[in-house]
């Protein structure tokens, strides 16, 4: 009955991006933005910064139902504070910060993973001394953004965020462009594990068991009876509930009739949603 | 896409969210130690993690992470006059925890809070100042309520706060607390003293409403076992068949729950017995229909009439537990 759902990378550079495609035998997909594809997975390449990464992270989610998305994930490069954090090593965020705003951000970490965690600030333009950077984890210019543009389509549970570590603050420079993107290729297997990991704990959410047949269902019901959306609202509940309470039962079947008011409308609604509710 | 949804879950308390303010709090490192594998995360505020929006409440709950904080004042808050708190003229609540181990259907918690982490406020000794204030500008005793917002005995194997509260309690004979359950875990406290004006509580139904409703909570036996050891031990032990769930046939199921309760516990040795129905504000109610659509609660007709209330609750209590003694939830307050 688990609907498999979409993973959607944001990436800022086009050497971040490269490893993800290669990885996933990605193809470029049409569009203003550089996007690639290979269903459930979905890239786009934000470029560098906040804006680039909010504006990229809402024009890949808006393209889907935020019930089909499986997972939305940062996936970049970022600088270590300190040198006790290895150049090349990769890290599962686990809080956010935007030095800009002071605003911090927790993605809901549900899924078992391989990784190390720790946390990533967020700053306007790059970082290259230590003089304002948080005294441990990494730094960034996409992550808060990314965060912030993601929640307005899916909750905390949703967003993962990964970097991998190119530089020191203390230390530059960095490791090269091609070094950076063979090791985020060679973190791919375990990223993705949190990744399906992630969307495998979402799955066992019975409120959100529906498939894209249920989709389809509801999105039929809802034009033939043109519902309002407090009804389509409760289209969901109940459907949601029949296939939880009557799991191997098809839904009651919906014979589309021609509604010529509200009042009709209503009551066609209200027997179907008690046949659903039984 | 290939997953396990069997080990697919991080394990409970993973991850433990630490107030930079609490950090060195002796009950921040004592807990902290207790868990050398959590990954600690250090944050301004509990709000900051405990309030987000969108959170998963049923998704969290399979794996719930701990939040150590500060409580800011007020430490100390009224209970509303709804909640008919038997005689106690003046009835306050604490809140040393925000959240619950187990995960009941018909919890109002599930409306009331957008996250399923537990908050623990490590700072009770500033909460039991105020009580302490409370209970001096009284002229009568004052209940306080330590579970209102969460089940404390349940989690005192993460928390490890009870001992403090008891301790509290017997140098404040003006102030009543009740720890209100639904664990077995009275061994937890079995080496306290027990004390007069410190009341357990056991939340009882029937085992078929356990299963279908109290995710996680422990059986029948399991509670009534532990009564029974508090009773024996000296405790003062309340009784709550509170919320009376209808179930079908719910009539004959609580009239077996009142014959086995009074057939293993010493009715007369109870302090007393309170009941009543289903209910919940309307907004919370709405939250958790929406949350919970699988729930039978929030969409069958859970409404027991006053007739078959006290027909089958209130007489079936009769039978074995004197009348002064039962507290019935009355909604024409």
């Amino acid at each position: 009955m688990t609907a498999i759902r979409q993973i959607l990378f944001i990436a800022a550079l086009p050497f971040e991006a490269a490893s993800v495609r290669r990885h996933l035998d990605m193809a470029p997909s049409n569009g203003v933005l550089s996007a690639f594809t290979n269903p459930p997975y979905h890239l786009v390449v934000s470029g560098v910064g906040k804006a680039h990464a909010a504006a990229a992270t809402g024009a890949l989610c808006s393209q889907f139902d935020p019930d089909a998305i499986g997972a939305v994930v940062n996936i970049g490069v970022a600088g270590a504070v300190s040198d006790a954090i290895p150049i090349g090593s990769t890290w599962l965020i686990n809080q956010i910060h935007d030095a800009a705003t002071a605003r911090s951000y927790y993605p809901d970490m549900l899924a078992t993973h391989q990784l190390n965690e720790t946390q990533v600030t967020t700053f306007d333009r790059p970082v290259s001394s230590t003089v304002n950077a948080p005294k441990g984890g990494l730094v960034d210019m996409e992550a808060s953004a990314f965060f912030e543009a993601a929640s307005m389509f899916v909750g905390p549970e949703k967003i993962i965020c990964v970097k991998v570590v190119s530089d020191v603050l203390q230390h530059p420079p960095r490791i090269s462009t091609k070094q950076m993107s063979a090791a985020i290729e060679s973190a791919m297997p375990n990223i993705l594990t949190v990744v399906h990991n992630s969307c495998a704990c979402i799955a066992q959410n019975p409120a959100m068991s529906l498939n894209e047949s249920h989709h389809e269902y509801m999105a039929g019901i809802s034009k033939a009876l043109r519902l309002t959306r407090t009804q389509q609202i409760q289209l969901h509940q109940a459907v949601t509930r029949f296939i939880h309470m009557h799991p191997s039962t098809p839904l009651p079947a919906f014979i589309p009739q021609q509604i010529k008011s509200s009042r009709e409308r209503n009551h066609c609604f209200a027997e179907l949603q008690q046949e659903l509710l039984r | 896409m290939q997953s396990s949804s069997k080990s697919c879950f991080a394990k409970p308390l993973s991850h433990i969210y630490i107030e930079h303010a609490i950090a060195t709090h002796p009950r921040t490192v004592s807990l902290v130690h207790r868990f050398p594998d959590a990954q600690n995360v250090y944050i301004d505020s509990y709000k900051h993690v405990f309030n987000r929006s969108h959170q998963n409440f049923d998704l969290q709950k399979k794996t719930p992470k701990l939040i150590l904080a500060q409580k800011q004042v007020p430490h100390v808050y009224p209970f509303s006059e709804k909640c008919q708190m038997a005689a106690f003229e003046k009835a306050v609540y604490v809140t040393p925890v925000l959240g619950c181990r187990f995960d009941c259907d018909f919890c109002f918690l599930h409306g009331m809070y957008n996250s399923a982490n537990p908050v623990i406020f490590v700072n009770i000794e500033e909460m039991q100042t105020e009580l302490s204030q409370k209970a001096a500008e009284s002229n009568t005793p004052l209940f306080v309520s330590l579970s209102y917002e969460t089940d404390l005995l349940a989690l005192e194997p993460i928390c490890e706060m009870l001992p403090d509260w008891i301790a509290f309690s017997r140098r404040s004979p003006n102030l009543f607390f009740e720890c209100r359950t639904r664990s077995g875990l009275f061994q937890k406290i079995a080496k306290e003293k027990p004390q007069q004006n410190f009341l357990l509580s056991w939340s009882l139904n029937p085992d078929e409403i356990i299963t279908q409703f109290e995710h996680g909570a422990p059986n029948l036996n399991s509670r009534l076992r532990a009564a029974r050891q508090a009773l024996a031990a000296g405790w003062p032990v309340r009784l709550c068949f509170d919320p009376i769930i209808p179930i079908p046939d719910w009539q004959s199921s609580y009239r077996r729950l009142f014959k086995h309760v009074f057939d293993t516990l010493p009715a007369r040795q109870l302090y007393d017995v309170t009941t009543g129905p289903f209910r919940m504000g309307s907004d919370f109610f709405k939250r958790i229909r929406k949350q919970r659509p699988w729930c039978d609660l929030y969409y069958k007709e859970m409404i027991i009439g006053t007739d078959s209330f006290n027909n089958v609750i209130v007489e079936g209590l009769q039978q074995y537990v004197p009348m002064e003694k039962v507290v019935i939830w009355k909604s024409q307050l």
